[in-house]
């Protein structure tokens, strides 16, 4: 055997997951646009958007929706990159920086969604 | 595909080779009758299969519409029918007691098959499906044609082919694709393995082996109109008359009645099997004149020689040189799905859709009924009769056991190539139950293979390999065809004289060692032309017109000084005859109608 | 003046110095003739050096797959002039190493094609004196799968083995999915096992050239999705 080489992945988990999220994504972008353009019982505001996203409900979705279309949208990028840079430094770097970007918007993100209260303005 | 696995190599000294190889069994062809026989050695001993192709591009794999077994899966047959129309097909000229091997151990075969994984179509109830085929009849011929051909769709010898070489790849079988074999190793009656040429990356190699199997095919190609693949050009019957060794009835050369117009590519005989008609220039169902009750389904040698009396007598389409395959009544529903590859091969080659047009056809090159003699265990006789070569077996259409005589019947192709090959494999188990050691190796072993191919790559005349093949099959086409003629035979055994004084006088235009092609069609042309002399001179020694021989000067068959088997050798140039009787059991000759 | 140029993608392995080029054979291209006709008649009349590999001439064996104008297609199959176009590039196929000329090394093909247990497995004993019972309904569903000629168009037409010379390609998961989808074949496990790899299934991005490369009108990448789902079953229950 010249070519093969037998390296075990967790590949079939990821794909299923990311084809979870991609649904997950889809139902909850159409939410976010429903509720925000057509759903709205009063003007859209700042008061509107402040009194709704200060809910422990709506913090939860804002958070899974970060976390979940960033990690769909960055392990994609991967996946892609993973076909055409197989070693070396560049390797590192570039996958690397993909996990980097992650953690800062993620941190970013939640530092945001989290600490909100409506009551300090 | 080619790596050299180090661990087979070992060297002996004085052979100018790149490599020894040793393996218990070294089996030639990697067609059905290799690869069954492959299988069947390869649950006990060490198989090598060298091909000139690889394994699942073997001709074989263009094999469409069945092969035979009486199952009873459909309707009513028996082993005893099946027998007798194989003897009727073979024009008397078949061995019975080899016959009656192959009905008897036809289901197990056809079963194995099933076993094994390969995707027959299936009977509503899940058994294996079966269809019509010419010249397979019901109680001895009294009843009408009788359902006995198991296929898939019409793609049957593709299916039989990879699955076989999927069994290969299971029992580990050890494969050489793309070895080109030069020579065969016998001495004193002895086969001690064979010597080949890297395709791939050029250079010989010898094979050291306990047991040799060829299963090498026919050779279709010394025809201009043919079936088989370019490949198909029976290097393995010349190997073994270089090798000192006879050839059986190689004057009986089946003609298909339905080739692709000018590509002689198979429409297969499932085609009429389904209900297909032939019809010629004035639209008439012509068989209905040539075999009145059969038809369609008469045996190929009658219909192959109805239709080129239509076209000889100006009822060829538009008084051409072919007349038409009409499917367009069965529909289509029934052709897509019991003959797709029929439907894809009319439209990609010839531009026509057989759901609403007829197929121009042609009778087309495509069995050899003779071949290498061996005795049912397909062990190969050392002089066409009695002694035998120890270690050295054959099987499939380069074979002569004989059991399609005169004639054969579709679907008993393979049929007996996978069962004889079956049968070698068992029988080269038994032998290597006793024979433990490898049998020496001459130094000289590789010389002969050594020297043809420095000859070839050295030649530097001025004719060229294609334009000499050219030449012998148009000659071989319309001198020893369908009919023939002791003038028109003596004459192309003249001209076949003036074909190897050209050979001798050739040029090549590559000479590079690596995937030499060239090279190859060099020496296959070398194998045609020595085998191509044993065809002519048997036609021209047979005085009588028997199955697939037809002699315009002798049109009667004539049992009392033909029913008996050609044995030709070829000694310093000369050809020798000799003649084995046919081993009759069950069924005494009779008239042959349809 | 000939009708058609002949542009054809040389390599001799002999002449390294030369590397690849291209080399332009004039010839008169007659109705009915197939692209092998012409390289044949190119081989025989002009330029007995030209190197590839043919044999059935009838699309069954698989040996003249060849990229034409761009397209991979068996050279046997394909009438001339239905290209329309007065100059063919003919060239070996993609991704795999050239050996000499058209002629490819098909090793990785064969290789990925071993990983896949391509044969059927069977754990139940089986039946004497018969053959093992499908319909016709269960039959049915390796149609489309079992009529692969293993000529490796669609692989060298794969973006992914293009990156990954590992990649086991479409041809392989055909393979694998033909038993897989076999109602008599109880190896799934087996013939999965080489499949989740990162080599295997997960580097398929679904951009369907193998089935447009595929000139006997198959599917891998259908049969491809149906093992994706068939490992997640696996994986995840």
């Amino acid at each position: 055997m010249k070519y093969r080489e037998h390296v075990r992945s967790g590949g079939a988990i990821l794909w299923f997951f990311q084809r979870v999220t991609g649904i997950y994504l889809a139902v909850v972008l159409f939410l976010h646009v429903w509720i925000l353009h057509y759903a709205l019982k009063e003007e859209l505001g700042f008061a509107a958007v402040k009194d709704r996203i200060a809910t422990p409900m709506w913090k939860t979705i804002d958070i899974s929706f970060l976390v979940i279309a960033l990690f769909h949208g960055l392990y994609g990028l991967w996946i892609v990159l993973d076909d055409y840079i197989h070693k070396g430094w560049l390797r590192v770097f570039i996958f690397g920086a993909i996990a980097v970007i992650a953690l800062i918007f993620v941190t970013l993100g939640i530092l945001t969604i989290l600490p909100f209260n409506p009551g300090g303005y | 595909m080619a790596t050299i696995d180090p661990e087979t190599i070992h060297d002996v000294e004085g052979i100018g080779v790149h490599n020894i190889h040793r393996h218990d069994v070294v089996i030639v062809g990697a067609g059905l009758a290799g690869l069954r026989a492959a299988v069947e050695a390869s649950e006990e001993y060490d198989v090598a299969v060298i091909s000139k192709v690889f394994p699942t591009r073997s001709h074989s794999g263009g094999a469409q519409g069945g092969i035979a077994a009486s199952l009873s899966n459909e309707e009513e047959d028996h082993l005893e029918w099946h027998m007798f129309d194989t003897v009727k097909g073979s024009d008397y000229l078949g061995d019975q007691d080899a016959i009656e091997i192959l009905v008897k151990e036809a289901p197990v075969v056809v079963r194995e098959f099933e076993h094994f994984g390969a995707p027959f179509s299936r009977t509503p109830e899940g058994r294996i499906a079966q269809r019509k085929f010419g010249g397979h009849t019901k109680d001895f011929g009294r009843g009408g044609p009788v359902l006995r051909a198991c296929y898939a769709a019409d793609r049957t010898g593709h299916v039989l082919l990879h699955t076989l070489y999927e069994v290969c790849i299971r029992n580990g079988v050890r494969f050489y694709p793309e070895f080109y074999a030069l020579s065969l190793i016998i001495r004193d009656n002895i086969c001690r393995g064979i010597v080949g040429w890297d395709v791939i990356n050029g250079g010989i190699h010898v094979f050291h082996a306990k047991a040799v199997m060829f299963g090498t095919g026919g050779y279709g190609r010394v025809y201009k109109i043919t079936s088989n693949a370019l490949s198909g050009t029976g290097d393995g019957l010349s190997l073994v008359l270089r090798a000192g060794l006879p050839l059986e009835d190689m004057e009986f050369v089946q003609f298909h009645p339905t080739g692709l117009y000018q590509q002689g590519i198979l429409v297969s005989e499932a085609a009429r099997g389904e209900g297909g008609y032939i019809i010629n220039d004035t639209g008439e169902r012509f068989m209905e004149r040539y075999a009145p009750e059969k038809m369609e389904l008469a045996p190929r040698d009658l219909v192959s020689r109805s239709e080129q009396t239509e076209i000889n007598e100006g009822r060829g389409i538009g008084g051409k040189d072919y007349v038409h395959l009409d499917l367009r009544h069965l529909g289509s529903e029934k052709i897509m799905k019991q003959l797709p590859q029929i439907h894809e091969l009319a439209w990609k080659f010839l531009h026509v859709d057989c759901i609403k047009e007829p197929i121009p056809i042609q009778p087309t090159a495509h069995y050899s009924m003779g071949g290498i003699p061996v005795d049912k265990d397909c062990q190969v006789f050392a002089d066409g009769k009695k002694e035998m070569v120890q270690g050295f077996y054959a099987a499939g259409e380069c074979a002569c056991v004989s059991v399609h005589g005169a004639n054969r019947l579709g679907t008993n192709s393979l049929l007996e190539a996978s069962l004889f090959g079956r049968r070698a494999g068992k029988a080269i188990r038994r032998f290597l139950g006793v024979q433990r050691e490898f049998p020496d190796l001459p130094p000289d072993a590789a010389s002969s293979a050594i020297e043809e191919v420095e000859r070839l790559l050295s030649s530097s005349g001025t004719e060229r390999v294609s334009s000499i093949r050219e030449t012998l099959q148009e000659k071989m086409s319309l001198e020893c065809g369908i009919f023939r003629e002791a003038d028109q035979l003596q004459r192309l055994k003249k001209e076949l004289r003036t074909l190897e004084e050209r050979f001798r006088n050739i040029k090549i235009d590559d000479r590079s060692k690596r995937f030499n092609v060239d090279l190859l069609e060099a020496l296959e042309l070398g194998h045609m032309l020595d085998f191509t002399e044993i065809i002519v001179e048997g036609a021209l020694n047979r005085k009588e017109s028997r199955g697939a021989h037809y002699r315009t000067d002798f049109p009667k068959r004539n049992d009392g000084d033909w029913l008996k088997h050609t044995l030709a050798w070829k000694k310093d140039g000369e050809i020798i005859f000799d003649y084995k009787p046919v081993v009759i059991t069950r069924f005494q000759p009779k008239e042959r109608t349809y | 003046m000939a009708t058609h140029a002949f542009k054809i993608n040389r390599y001799n392995p002999d002449d390294e110095r030369r590397g690849h080029y291209m080399q332009e054979y004039p010839l008169d291209v007659q109705k009915g003739w197939t692209i092998l006709d012409c390289l044949n008649e190119i081989k025989w009349k002009q330029d007995g050096s030209l190197t590839f590999r043919r044999s059935c001439r009838s699309g069954i064996c698989g040996s003249c797959a060849m990229t034409v104008n761009g397209v991979n297609m068996l050279a046997c199959e394909t009438q001339a002039l239905t290209l329309k176009s007065s100059t063919i590039v003919v060239e070996p196929l993609r991704g795999y190493p050239v050996i000499k000329d058209l002629v490819v090394d098909l090793e990785p093909l064969v290789e990925s094609l071993y990983a896949v247990k391509p044969y059927l497995i069977t754990k139940t004993p089986l039946p004497t004196d018969q053959e093992r019972f499908q319909s016709p309904e269960e039959r049915a569903k390796i149609d489309g799968l079992y009529e692969c000629i293993l000529c490796g168009a669609c692989t060298s037409s794969c973006p992914s083995f293009w990156a990954d010379k590992k990649y086991i390609g479409p041809h392989g998961f055909l393979k694998a999915y033909r038993f897989v989808a076999d109602s008599r074949d109880e190896g799934t496990r087996e013939h999965l096992e080489a499949l989740d790899d990162k080599h295997g299934l997960w580097r398929c991005h679904t951009i369907f050239n193998c089935v447009e490369a595929c000139p006997k009108d198959l599917n891998p990448t259908k049969a491809i999705s149906e093992l994706k789902k068939e490992l997640v079953r696996e994986k995840i229950g």
